[in-house]
């Protein structure tokens, strides 16, 4: 998996928000707001190939969590950053 | 001054120079929606967001308000991008050909601003010059892709490109009275044509010329002086003089361009707008030429209309009544519009406004009886 090019992360009104720029997101107009995990595991991976089990291992690393909670929470994310369009 | 407009220029200073936003100003509350619409009506929504960046957090404005605005942002920077590269395929496209150009305002001036993604995107004016003009309109139209309709005018040919408006411009700029349009078009022609002597941006890897800065600072000026007596102007066009004075302090003669605000009779036009800059938008008084030269309250006139009429007349326009649809009673009503506004400009600038008038009346009595 991979993000696409040109996202970047804004901190807007106290929020994580990814924007897309660059001429390759001339259609891309989203803004998607990331919780605490979610930025970290953005600013951890965005510009290099990952896995579903590198994000899960980073956040078992950064947390102390549950193995099962993560491998979910980390397949109902990709999922929504999928749908949301950020990935390649 | 009121509330909601002092609050919106302390926001405009604090994104147009990188400084802090009074939290001072705040504290009582905003009308956050009055400012974000000024904002957007002045065209420099933008500043105003870099502006209420730098207040504490409580007292910026709502996640709503903010989240609009940076969606706005996203969209401005592409059609920033979309734009330097429709500049530099166009440039490309001329100068192969022969055609020397000059990008006038615009991206340009983007440039002296601390972000240049923050300052409204708009179109691309290119100078060719008169000898070129015809070969110009010709490449661009066979180069092909050009949507909707095209126009021409005195001034320029107006296309649109990969939804880009582009004017080739055949003169920079037009003075109303024959003599002094002569006069103009001489002085343009040797600081655009025979001088050669640009600032070089490169930009997308490809060289833009951009007028050189003596041209430079009149010619911005002149520019929306003209809109401002003609349609009305926003506060964009005055933020775009200011940070073009500011990044290029002391690199224009003082004394030639006193000399050559003098020979065109625009040295009590250029005092009212100095006022303006410096009062108002925060210019550093020194790098004003002809600062302090106090021009009372024809400053603030001029300030109020900016205000009500918003960029290119845009704000009032929307609350007048249509245009009629028939020829004379459009013609009546333009007429209408144009007295008004003339006796606006006339508190502000009495003599000018009354020439501006008088070839206005002519022009249009002109059209009118052959029924163009």
């Amino acid at each position: 998996m991979k993000f696409r090019k040109g996202l970047i992360l804004k901190n807007i009104c106290g929020e994580n928000v990814i924007v897309a720029e660059g001429l390759e997101n001339i259609d891309f107009c989203k803004m998607l707001v990331l919780n605490e995990s979610a930025k970290y595991l953005f600013e951890q991976v965005n510009g290099k190939d990952f896995t579903a089990e590198e994000l899960e291992s980073l956040l078992l690393e950064r947390y102390e969590v549950d193995e099962a909670i993560v491998r979910k929470d980390v397949a109902a994310l990709c999922s929504s950053w999928a749908e949301a369009g950020i990935m390649e | 001054m009121e509330k909601t407009c002092r609050q919106f220029l302390e926001l405009l200073r604090a994104g147009l120079w990188g400084s802090v936003a009074n939290p001072e100003s705040f504290q009582e509350g905003a009308d956050w929606k009055a400012i974000i619409r000024l904002a957007k009506e002045q065209t420099v929504l933008l500043l105003v967001a870099d502006g209420y960046a730098t207040l504490p957090v409580e007292l910026q404005p709502s996640r709503d308000i903010q989240f609009k605005v940076e969606a706005f942002r996203v969209r401005n920077t592409q059609a920033h991008m979309l734009l330097n590269k429709e500049l530099v395929s166009l440039s490309r496209l001329m100068n192969s050909n022969g055609i020397r150009t000059v990008l006038l305002k615009g991206q340009g001036l983007a440039r002296n601003y601390l972000n240049p993604q923050s300052r409204g995107c708009g179109d691309i004016d290119m100078y060719v010059g008169e000898t070129h003009f015809e070969k110009a309109k010709l490449l661009i139209n066979e180069c092909g892709g050009l949507q909707g309709e095209d126009s021409e005018s005195e001034k320029h040919y107006h296309c649109t490109r990969g939804g880009i408006d582009i004017e080739l411009h055949r003169v920079a700029e037009l003075m109303k009275l024959p003599w002094e349009d002569r006069r103009y078009q001489e002085w343009t022609r040797k600081h655009l044509v025979v001088s050669g002597d640009f600032e070089v941006w490169n930009t997308d890897g490809y060289d833009i010329n951009l007028p050189p800065v003596q041209f430079n600072v009149l010619y911005v000026f002149y520019h929306f002086l003209n809109h401002f007596q003609s349609s009305g102007i926003s506060l964009r066009q005055i933020c775009d003089w200011v940070r073009l004075l500011h990044t290029h302090a002391g690199q224009f003669d003082g004394d030639t361009l006193m000399h050559d605000l003098k020979s065109f009779g625009l040295i009590p036009q250029w005092k009212v707008f100095a006022q303006i800059a410096v009062d108002y938008l925060g210019l550093p008084s020194a790098e004003m030429p002809l600062y302090p030269a106090p021009a009372g309250r024809r400053a603030r006139k001029a300030f109020d209309m900016m205000m009500k009429y918003g960029n290119f007349g845009r704000t009032q326009q929307a609350s007048r009544k249509p245009r009629p649809k028939g020829y004379y009673s459009g013609k009546l009503y333009s007429f209408y519009h144009a007295v008004r506004n003339n006796l606006s400009l006339f508190a502000i600038f009495p003599i000018r406004t009354v020439v501006n008038f008088i070839v206005y009346t002519f022009h249009g009595t002109c059209v009118a009886l052959k029924g163009e």
